[in-house]
């Protein structure tokens, strides 16, 4: 037997107040959003505070309660966390956060080159999803750890989501959810919106909410202060 | 080759049944030796519009189950010399319906010469519709202009092309037709109804034919007479034009739009 380390992406819920209920909502909303696609999903509970006294036991099941699997839990634990979490024979997780260094730009004003300070390189695989035609209504599309291409429409009823961004190459009238780890950067691109649910990072737009000017439209969407905020799609 | 073609929607009360019966008999009138299998067991009434449901003895399950072969089972049409009917249980439950046996049915009915193989989806997604898709080369699926029975043909179109033997197999994937039914153009352009172009639009799918709603094939149904027999009605023509198109010759769409009937055509009745 062997032991190797591999590297997982896993869905982490923040919890920053006593109240446990506030987390069975969190949960909640997020399998409506996806049922199929969150039922018995491994998930993560961030303690976002030292200073919170947490019935963990009670965590656990209402996790549970909503169809996840308790992973274990992350954070800046005190001691007595970490001994309560402990007791209930829950997994504390350390996260290595991945320190991505950025490239050093120096520019010599004198003689008008750039210097770049490389890293040493790197291998990083870069993948996309790429599907070639309808999705139609109760199909899913799931691109693990990367963008998703969907050349066609996404029918009502069907679902496409992403650890990354999403670009539909077609109409939108499905779900789609990008940054589905909880990646808030990662946006939707689409030709035609008039999705039933929008979502970024599990924060999410119904169709209703839509703006009426938006919607048929080429649009992208995107997260800016928690909020689900529309753009045009320029035509160039 | 034989060909398996499976009549399906998602939605019930489209039209599958009645467009099966049509369908059935317009192959079967080309020459071609024709099955009409009726998957929906526990609700068959497939020999009903057929006009057989007298001359019913075995069934397909009699016959998945080993308790009668084919040739027993088969209701020979009185009208039509190439024409058969596979009818469904009516009291069975659909548990019964396994790839197994339906398989078997299938090759046997291959075996025994016959040209196309026309499956009666029930409605749903369930075991009985699963199975009567599982097998085709071809699918007709049967859209109302609405949208919750486009909305279903979505999903059943989805299940085509992932559920089938074909896609389990990797083979080239089952042909998909779109037949609309209970067309009405002058409801859809009082906009009450979606347009071929909106349902073209939602479902990307090939167009077989469009079937005017007509009192027409509510009478052929409480005769047990196919509407494709009544060539004198818009329907029976629809549904001819549509056996044409599957059998390669091209047809103009006719009864796709509507014309207020003018002062001229009400006195001569046009
Ligand atoms: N073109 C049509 N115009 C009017 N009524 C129709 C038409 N097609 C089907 N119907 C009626 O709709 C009802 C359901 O049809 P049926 O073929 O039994 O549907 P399914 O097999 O999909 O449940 C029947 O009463 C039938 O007579
Ligand atoms: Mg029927």
């Amino acid at each position: 037997m062997t032991l190797k380390s591999l590297n997982f992406t896993l869905l982490v819920v923040n919890i920053d107040s006593d109240e446990l209920s506030l987390l069975s909502e969190e949960l909640n909303k997020k399998r409506m959003m996806a049922p199929d696609f969150f039922s018995d999903a491994p998930v993560v509970v961030k303690v976002e505070s030292e200073t919170l006294n947490l019935d963990y036991l009670q965590l656990k099941q209402r996790v549970n309660d909503q169809g996840f699997i308790l992973l274990g839990i992350t954070g800046d634990l005190s001691d007595l966390q970490k001994e309560q979490i402990k007791a209930q024979k829950i997994a504390i997780l350390k996260s290595s956060k991945r320190v991505v260094a950025r490239n050093k730009v120096e520019i010599d004003s004198a003689n008008k080159t750039v210097e770049v300070e490389r890293r040493a390189f790197v291998p990083v695989e870069v993948k996309t999803k790429i599907h070639t035609g309808r999705v139609r209504s109760g199909q899913q599309i799931y691109a693990k750890e990367c963008d998703l291409v969907i050349n066609g429409d996404v029918g009502a009823g069907a679902e496409v989501i992403a650890d990354g961004n999403i670009h539909i190459y077609g109409a939108l009238r499905g779900k789609a959810l990008a940054g589905a780890m909880g990646e808030k950067s990662a946006c939707i691109f689409c030709q035609s919106l008039s999705s039933e649910l929008v979502s970024i990072a599990g924060v999410y737009k119904l169709s209703d909410d839509l703006a009426a000017d938006f919607v048929g439209k080429g649009c992208i969407v995107s997260l800016q202060d928690e909020q689900i905020v529309l753009s045009n799609l320029s035509r160039v | 080759m034989a060909k398996v073609i499976v009549v399906t929607s998602g939605k019930g009360g489209v039209g599958k049944t009645t467009s099966s019966a049509a369908i059935g008999c317009g192959l079967a009138m080309s020459g071609a030796k024709t099955v009409i299998i009726d998957f929906d067991i526990g609700l068959r009434n497939l020999d009903l519009i057929m006009g057989c449901e007298r001359r019913v003895v075995y069934d397909l399950i009699n016959v998945i189950n080993g308790e009668a072969n084919l040739q027993q089972a088969l209701v020979k049409d009185k009208r039509i010399s190439t024409l058969f009917i596979l009818p469904a249980s009516q009291t069975r439950d659909k548990e019964a319906l396994t790839k197994v046996g339906v398989e078997k049915v299938i090759a046997d009915l291959k075996a025994d010469g016959f040209e196309y193989i026309i499956c009666d989806s029930p409605a749903g997604i369930e075991q009985g519709a699963m199975m009567a898709l599982y097998y085709a080369d071809e699918a007709i699926v049967t859209t109302n202009p609405e949208v919750s029975s486009v909305r279903d043909s979505d999903r059943i179109t989805g299940m085509l092309s992932s559920k089938s033997h074909r896609a389990e197999l990797q083979l080239s994937p089952i042909r998909v037709h779109l037949l609309i039914t209970r067309y009405c153009p002058e409801r859809v352009e009082k906009e009450e109804m979606l347009s071929i172009e909106d349902i073209d639009d939602l479902l990307g799918i090939e167009l077989l034919g469009v079937i005017p709603e007509s009192q027409d094939v509510l009478n052929a149904s409480n005769l047990g007479e196919p509407v494709i027999l009544n060539q004198d009605c818009d329907a029976g023509k629809a549904y001819q034009d549509a056996v044409d198109r599957l059998l390669g010759i091209d047809r103009e769409f006719r009864f796709v739009t509507y014309r207020k009937k003018g002062f001229l055509s009400r006195i001569f009745g046009g």
